[in-house]
C-alpha cells in the first residue's frame, strides 16, 4: 500500500480544517458594533467640516457621504452645485393636511463659476459648455429621483449605520414600489435599532399609504395601517427625546440651530409626536392620546400642534 | 566536504533573498513617500493645533487605513512576483539543483514575505500612529489585538497569493487579491443574502464563508470609534480562522508547487 507523504497529510488536515471554517467564521463579525465614533452625526459633522476636509474637497470621511453628494448631483442633472441640500430638502415635506412644500434653491452656486466671477476666460467659457451647467440664480431642476435609488442602496451597503441613506432611499423608493420601500426602511432599523428617524420615516409610508386607500371600500386597511404608522411614530418620539439633549432649547431662528440637534431633528421628533398623537386619537385610546400629548409637551413646548391636541381632548 | 544546509538554514537564505529584493524595487520607496508625506502633513498640523478631538480620531483612522492597505498592498505585489519571476529570469532553477527541496523554497517565500510585510507594516504603523495627538479615549488591548491581527492577514494575503501566483498570471493575481483584499468583505455580505428567503440560501451562506475576509481582520475603525476590545473567544476565534486559511493556502500551494511542471 503507498504510503501518504507528510506534506500530503498537512494538505488533508488543512482541507478538513478549511471546509469546517464557516461554523466559525460565520459566528465572528468584529465589526459589527453599536455605536462608535465614526458613525455619530454630530462627529461626522464635525469632522466634514473640518479644515482637513475642506482640503480633501469631495473625498470626505466615508464613502456614504461621498455617494451622498453624487445624490445631489443626479437629482440635479448632472450640474454640480455647492452640496446644500438635507434631508428635508430630498424628502417633502408634508405637513399634515398633505401639502408639498417646494423650495426652488435658487441663488446655490455652482462649483463651476459663472462668466462674470471666472477668471480662466475661454477656459471657463468650454468648461460651462461641455459639463453640466445652469445660471446658478435659475431655479434648480430635480429629476424625478429614480436615478437616486442605486446610489441610497450603495450608501447603505457601504455603511449600514448610515441612518439619512434608509431614511431619503426609502422615500424616494415609496412612490415606485411602497413594498420594497418598507423592505428597505425596515432594514434600515434591523442596522440602526436606536435611531429614531428610521421609525419616523417608516410611520410617514404607512401613513402616507392610506391616502392612497379609498376610505369607504378599504377602511379596514387603512385603520390597520395608520395602527403600524401610529407604534412607529410613538416608538420615534420616544427614543428622539432620548437623543435630543437634555439642556436643549429651541433657537429662535434655523440659523441658530447647532450641528449637535439640528433642524432636521427637530422637525422630525416634533413630526412623530404630533402624528402619534394624531394617529392615537382616533384610531386608539383618547385618554392615552391625551396621555401621550402632555408627556411630549413637557419636552416640546411650545408646540401649538400638541397644545390643540389636547385642547380638544381634555376633558 | 560542507554538510548539507537544513530546511530552516535554507528558509532564511530565501527569506533574505525576498529582503534584498524588497529593498531593491521602488514600491517600498514609493509607500515611503506617501507615509512621509502624511507624517509631514499630520505633525504640521499637530503643531499649529488640531481644532477638535473628532478631527484628531479622523487622521488617526486615515493614518492607520493607509497603513493596513499599503502594507498589504506592497506585500501583494511582493508576493506576487516572486515565483513567476524567479521562473521568467531563469533563477529558480539553479536554486532547485541545490539540496533545496521545493517546499521549503514556498515555505521560505512565505516565511520572508510575511516578514517582510510585517516590518512595513510596524514601520509605517508608526509614521501613522506617532504624530497624532490622542484627544480621545482608544483602547489599548484593542490596539495589540488589531497588531496581532494585522499580523495574521498580512500571512493570510501572502499564502494566498503565492497559491494564485502558481496558477494564473501576475496581473490576474494581483487584480484578485486586491478585490478580495478592498472588497472581500462586503462580497461576502452580499453573496450571502443573495437568496434570502430561499431554501439554499443557508448552502450559499455558507459557500460565500470561504472566501477570506481580510476586512474582519481589520480592526482599525472599531479602535478609533472607542469601542470595547474583541473578547477572548472572538479574538481567538479570528486568529484561528486566519491560521486555517493560511494553512490551507499554503498547504495546497505547495502540492500545487510540487507538481508543476517548470
Amino acid at each position: 500500500m503507498k504510503k501518504s507523504s507528510p506534506s500530503s497529510l498537512i494538505l488533508i488536515a488543512a482541507l478538513v480544517l478549511y471546509l469546517a471554517s464557516p461554523v466559525l467564521t460565520s459566528r465572528l463579525e468584529p465589526n459589527d458594533y453599536a455605536g462608535g465614533r465614526s458613525r455619530d452625526s454630530f462627529d461626522r459633522s464635525i469632522r466634514n467640516s473640518s479644515a482637513i476636509a475642506m482640503l480633501l474637497g469631495e473625498v470626505r470621511m466615508s464613502a456614504s457621504d461621498l455617494i451622498f453628494i453624487k445624490t445631489e448631483r443626479y437629482l440635479h442633472e448632472g450640474i454640480a452645485y455647492v452640496p446644500h441640500l438635507e434631508r428635508e430638502d430630498l424628502t417633502p415635506d408634508l405637513s399634515e393636511n398633505g401639502e408639498g412644500e417646494e423650495d426652488d434653491h435658487a441663488g446655490t452656486p455652482t462649483l463651476i463659476p459663472t462668466t462674470e466671477t471666472d477668471f480662466r476666460g475661454v477656459i471657463g467659457v468650454l468648461h460651462r459648455r461641455v459639463k453640466p451647467w445652469r445660471d446658478p440664480s435659475a431655479a434648480h431642476n430635480h429629476t424625478e429621483g429614480t436615478e437616486l435609488l442605486p446610489w441610497y442602496r450603495l450608501m447603505t451597503i457601504a455603511d449600514p449605520q448610515y441612518v439619512r441613506g434608509y431614511t431619503i432611499g426609502s422615500w424616494w423608493l415609496k412612490g415606485i414600489d411602497p413594498e420594497k420601500a418598507i423592505e428597505f426602511i425596515k432594514e434600515g432599523i434591523e442596522n440602526n435599532p436606536d435611531a429614531f428617524q428610521v421609525y419616523y420615516m417608516l410611520g410617514r409610508i404607512y401613513f402616507e399609504q392610506t391616502r392612497e386607500l379609498d376610505p369607504l371600500a378599504e377602511g379596514l386597511q387603512i385603520r390597520e395601517l395608520n395602527e403600524l404608522a401610529r407604534d412607529n411614530f410613538v416608538t420615534a418620539a420616544r427614543l428622539g427625546l432620548q437623543e435630543r439633549p437634555d439642556d436643549w432649547t429651541p433657537p429662535k431662528t434655523p440659523e441658530e440651530f447647532t450641528e449637535e440637534w439640528d433642524e432636521g431633528r427637530e422637525d422630525d421628533l416634533r413630526g412623530a409626536a404630533r402624528l402619534g398623537v394624531l394617529l392615537e386619537q382616533k384610531y386608539g385610546d383618547s385618554e392615552r392620546a391625551l396621555e401621550l400629548a402632555r408627556e411630549y409637551l413637557i419636552e416640546l413646548a411650545p408646540d401649538g400642534v400638541l397644545e390643540r391636541r389636547i385642547d380638544e381632548l381634555a376633558p | 566536504m560542507t554538510a548539507a544546509p537544513t530546511a530552516p538554514q535554507s528558509i532564511m537564505v530565501i527569506c533574505r533573498g525576498v529582503f534584498i529584493e524588497l529593498m531593491r524595487r521602488k514600491d517600498i520607496h514609493v509607500l515611503l513617500i506617501f507615509m512621509g508625506l502624511y507624517f509631514v502633513a499630520t505633525t504640521v498640523v499637530a503643531i499649529v493645533g488640531i481644532g477638535n478631538p473628532q478631527t484628531a480620531t479622523f487622521l488617526l483612522n486615515l493614518g492607520l487605513t493607509m497603513t493596513w492597505f499599503f502594507a498589504h498592498l506592497l506585500t501583494l505585489i511582493l508576493v506576487s512576483r516572486q515565483i513567476p519571476g524567479e521562473i521568467d529570469n531563469r533563477t529558480l532553477y539553479p536554486l532547485l539543483a541545490r539540496p533545496l527541496t521545493r517546499q521549503t523554497y514556498l515555505i521560505g517565500k512565505w516565511v520572508g514575505c510575511t516578514i517582510a510585510g510585517v516590518l512595513v507594516l510596524l514601520t509605517l504603523g508608526l509614521i501613522a500612529w506617532l504624530p497624532v495627538p490622542k484627544l480621545e479615549e482608544y483602547n489599548t488591548t484593542l490596539l495589540l489585538q488589531l497588531l496581532v491581527l494585522h499580523v495574521f492577514s498580512i500571512a493570510m494575503m501572502c499564502a494566498f497569493t503565492l497559491l494564485l501566483s502558481l496558477v494564473s498570471p501576475q496581473g490576474i493575481t494581483i487584480i484578485v487579491m486586491g478585490i478580495l483584499l478592498l472588497l472581500g468583505g462586503r462580497i461576502i455580505d452580499a453573496g450571502s443574502g443573495l437568496l434570502e428567503g430561499s431554501s439554499f440560501n443557508g448552502v450559499v451562506r455558507w459557500v460565500f464563508q470561504y472566501l477570506p475576509n481580510f476586512s474582519d481582520l481589520n480592526l482599525v475603525t472599531r479602535y478609533t470609534d472607542g469601542i470595547a476590545p474583541l473578547t477572548g473567544s472572538e479574538f481567538v476565534g479570528l486568529v484561528g480562522v486566519s491560521a486555517i486559511f493560511t494553512l490551507f493556502a499554503l498547504a495546497l500551494a505547495v502540492s500545487v508547487f510540487d507538481r508543476k511542471r517548470l
